[in-house]
């Protein structure tokens, strides 16, 4: 059997992933369980909405019957990225360093995808657009690092310089 | 979503008709449930989803059950609604009564009760409704799935609010 270029990349993203785990502190294993569930919940119903109404497609995907949406990105990648924005948040500090801080998470899921739509089978855009996953990742990263919050009732710091 | 804008064949389909009571009811049953905080039923629902995320795509996937009439008809092809509120509100509803220190045969008939409502709901899906179509094999499966899921969740409940309800429970 041949691999193919798709199924390569998403074997490397599964090891890259489940790998960048053990970067997560084990005192946090509550909460950073506790993003991991929230995050699915969020991207689980919006992951199926863009994918009903023909926005975008993942025409190489590992489950091809069960769900036309990208398993590994929704239940996995994306949680696990959740995990270290929430948990790595520059609470307390500039309003310019927490944007600049989000916007590395958006441009960091937004560029790859750019590049694999470009490249490769791995998704396909038809109403999508580039800021769409853009602004969509920092919106439901920012809505997951709110129940956080509110879960473990984390009291934020509001800067003056704000 | 084809779910709602579909032409013909009635508006209101028995099937419709379960897949919106299933949300009016998981919701209100979740909001009326006084016995645990907002945090528990919230950890609680979102642990549940994790299995019932997993275990529905995997049993889809290998052919195992079907759902032709589905609320998200092209996005995927397990029913939405059953794994992402219904079967998540029983699983706190599980936790919450769980009688962690009655007896063996309470705990143990607690699990059976469950399970058989379980088996009831998706053989009733099965005969009278195109919600579901499953093989009798399917039964065993998930009657395994429903203990096993049920059982974890209540468990990883315990030991995230680090509370000693089930402490010991397995030889009482």
């Amino acid at each position: 059997m041949k691999l193919t270029l798709e199924q390569i990349i998403l074997a490397g993203v599964y090891v890259v992933t489940l790998a960048s785990l053990f970067w997560v502190p084990r005192r946090k294993a509550r909460e950073a369980q506790f993003i991991f569930l929230c995050q699915g919940l969020i991207t689980w119903i919006l992951g199926l909405v863009a994918v009903e109404f023909g926005w975008i497609e993942y025409p190489a995907r590992e489950l091809q019957e069960a769900t036309h949406s990208s398993f590994v990105f929704e239940f996995l990648v994306f949680p696990v990225l959740s995990i270290f924005f929430s948990l790595y948040f520059p609470t307390g500090e500039s309003l310019l360093r927490r944007t600049l801080y989000t916007v590395a998470f958006g441009g960091g899921i937004c560029i790859p995808e750019v590049i694999l739509e470009n490249y490769t089978q791995l998704v396909k855009y038809h109403e999508w657009r580039w800021y769409w996953t853009f602004f969509s990742v920092m919106g439901t990263l920012y809505l997951c690092r709110g129940l956080y919050l509110w879960f473990f009732k984390v009291k934020t710091v509001r800067s003056s310089r704000m | 979503m084809a779910f709602f804008t579909q032409k013909g064949a009635g508006l209101l389909t028995v099937e419709r008709i379960i897949i919106i009571s299933a949300w009016v009811i998981s919701l209100i049953a979740l909001f009326v449930l006084k016995r645990l905080s907002w945090r528990e039923k919230f950890l609680l629902f979102i642990a549940v989803q994790f299995f019932t995320w997993s275990l529905g795509l995997i049993y889809v996937e290998f052919d195992l059950i079907d759902y032709p009439v589905r609320d998200f008809s092209i996005a995927t092809s397990v029913n939405f609604t059953f794994h992402y509120v219904l079967f998540p509100a029983i699983g706190v509803y599980f936790a919450a009564f769980y009688p962690a220190r009655r007896s063996l045969i309470r705990r143990l008939g607690y699990n059976l009760a469950f399970a058989a409502a379980f088996v009831a709901g998706f053989l009733l899906c099965e005969k009278y409704t195109e919600l579901m179509s499953f093989k009798p094999l399917f039964i065993f499966i998930l009657i395994m799935s429903v203990w096993t899921s049920f059982n974890s969740v209540n468990h990883y409940y315990d030991w995230f609010f680090r509370k000693q309800r089930l402490q010991g429970d397995a030889f009482r």
